[in-house]
């Protein structure tokens, strides 16, 4: 992997884990908004940011 | 080393029982762990490249110290499980011991280690897919099932309701309303009243067939090997006391523990998965598969057995899946399915095991075979005899050590690189080790702002080990 896509993964993995702390400040609570009966929260955890950090690490690799 | 052989190291019986049990007690700390352990895989692939780890005391004996702690995590809840059969702690640990002793052993070894770990996924994958199809529900819409719950209570087929079930370690629960248990065993069982704004202590030595009434308010403290069977159709103490609230808690998780939490597991990861560079489709289909997997299975053991987490082990919610054989119109038994869930677990220990050797054998070469059988039956003794220390203990400290020692001095970029004489990763693993040690020795007199290091301390070691070397090595190449 190209030492840019390299870094720019390692950001990206980054925010995607802090999304959870900082999603438990955020004013209104949005992580409690309910989405087919599960929380945007747990909808993220799951899914979401499992699938993002996967989408991301592929692009990185073919940035060069 | 394959893909599939670099990362049987992560998905250890310790780490998939405690996210499983996590989310289905509806831990608040459960999203940011499963995110966590689910994204370390991609964090171990995008690390930068890896030198081979010089030899030197200090590597080996990090080594040895992190492939003892998570040993010793990984056969806990193998003896756990021992333990919630019927079984002995010793029996399990003798068992899996002498399995991941012959893998090794035996002739193409690291294929070996492959064909554990798909095993294990594999019996634990069948599992999964009987529990849900026999459900008939998709993990989504048994997770809304078990969240407009109005109340999570002790239901038929459940072991603590009928036979009586046996709490692994000491137990403390609270009651939320009236119940009248029973002592299926002898034991002695301490009960505290509150009496407007006073406890009262009262401990009871109970013979077998002895009821105990407690009122709401009590709590309860069971001792280890003690047995006791709760009344049908009441709340399980020391669960949610909804659905709603088992599923709401995670959003009121404090982001300070979150924190504490990603550092030990994330940082752990990319230290116990070193050789995963290129390997993004196996990174990728395990950070999905955990995530997915895990998930499901909490969702379904909550809607299953709500009393999961009652005996104090993680295992349980694991085991606990083997209930779904009691649903009409299916051909598996339940010791059909618990024998895959043991089975599961064995098939990861065995590949986590070998894994943890290869740090030792890069450390120390030729007496790494005896190194590694000392420390792999050292590990099964104490997880043996040692049952009060939940496994969580361990592997926390495993993975926050391997973080601080290894993980931490390699972003400074400590491969390579050499600090006066020495190799600046036995520095930083010398000092973020020294560190980590040093906080949970002295943890207890942190002031209150601090308290988060004493159960992470990782927090404050990984980021002394990384300024060392980032400091040092280049005052080095300064000097030069």
């Amino acid at each position: 992997m190209a030492e840019r896509g390299r870094r720019i993964a390692v950001l990206v993995l980054v925010l995607l884990l802090a999304v959870p702390p900082l999603a438990t400040v955020l004013p209104g609570s949005p992580a409690s908004v309910q989405v087919a009966g599960v929380t945007l929260l747990w909808w993220y955890a799951a899914c979401v940011g499992p699938l993002a950090a996967v989408l991301a690490t592929l692009l990185a690799r073919a940035i060069r | 080393m394959t893909g599939l052989r670099a990362i049987a190291a992560w998905p250890g019986p310790a780490l998939i029982a405690t996210m499983v049990a996590a989310v289905a007690a509806g831990a608040a700390a459960a999203p940011t762990l499963l995110l966590t352990v689910a994204l370390a895989p991609l964090l171990a692939l995008v690390q930068p490249a890896r030198e081979p780890a010089a030899r030197n005391p200090v590597a080996l004996a990090i080594s040895l110290a992190v492939a003892g702690l998570l040993l010793w995590a990984h056969l806990t809840v193998l003896a756990d499980a021992a333990a919630l059969l019927g079984a002995r702690r010793w029996q399990a640990c003798v068992l899996a011991t002498a399995l991941a002793l012959l893998a090794t052993v035996m002739p193409n070894a690291e294929r070996w280690r492959g064909v554990a770990l798909t095993i294990g996924v594999a019996a634990l994958g069948v599992v999964l897919i009987v529990a849900g199809t026999t459900l008939g529900r998709a993990p989504w819409a048994a997770w809304r099932a078990a969240a407009a719950r109005p109340a999570l209570v002790f239901g038929g087929g459940s072991p603590w309701v009928d036979d009586g079930a046996r709490f692994v370690r000491s137990t403390t629960v609270p009651f939320l309303e009236g119940q009248r248990v029973v002592a299926v065993a002898p034991g002695t069982f301490r009960i505290v009243e509150t009496d407007g704004a006073r406890a009262v202590v009262r401990d009871w030595r109970l013979g077998a067939g002895d009821a105990l009434s407690l009122r709401p308010g009590d709590t309860l403290t069971a001792e280890p090997g003690s047995r006791l069977r709760f009344e049908p159709g009441k709340r399980v103490p020391g669960a949610a006391p909804s659905g709603s609230a088992w599923a709401d808690a995670a959003p009121r998780a404090s982001p300070i523990d979150a924190l504490a939490l990603v550092v030990t597991v994330g940082l752990g990861g990319c230290a116990l998965m070193p050789g995963l560079a290129r390997r993004t489709s196996v990174a990728s289909a395990l950070a999905l598969a955990i995530a997915a997997g895990v998930v499901s299975w909490g969702a379904y053991a909550t809607l299953l057995a709500p009393e999961a987490g009652l005996a104090g082990s993680p295992v349980e919610a694991l085991l606990s899946l083997s209930r779904a054989a009691r649903w009409p119109g299916y051909g598996l038994s339940p010791s059909v399915l618990t024998g895959l869930v043991g089975l599961g677990l064995l098939g990861l220990f065995v590949a986590a095991a070998a894994v943890l050797r290869h740090p030792i054998t890069e450390a120390c070469g030729a007496r790494s075979s005896q190194l590694w059988g000392a420390v792999l039956v050292g590990a099964a003794a104490v997880a043996a005899t040692l049952d009060g220390v939940a496994p969580w203990t361990p592997l926390a400290a495993g993975l926050g050590l391997a973080g601080a020692a290894v993980a931490a001095p390699r972003f400074a970029g400590a491969d390579g690189a050499r600090i006066a004489s020495w190799p600046a990763s036995a520095v930083g693993g010398l000092i973020g080790a020294l560190v980590f040690v040093a906080v949970i020795a002295y943890g207890t007199r942190l002031p209150g702002p601090l308290a988060t290091l004493r159960d992470a301390p990782a927090l404050a070691a990984a980021p002394a080990a990384w300024l060392i070397v980032k400091l040092l090595r280049r005052e080095a190449r300064t000097a030069r």
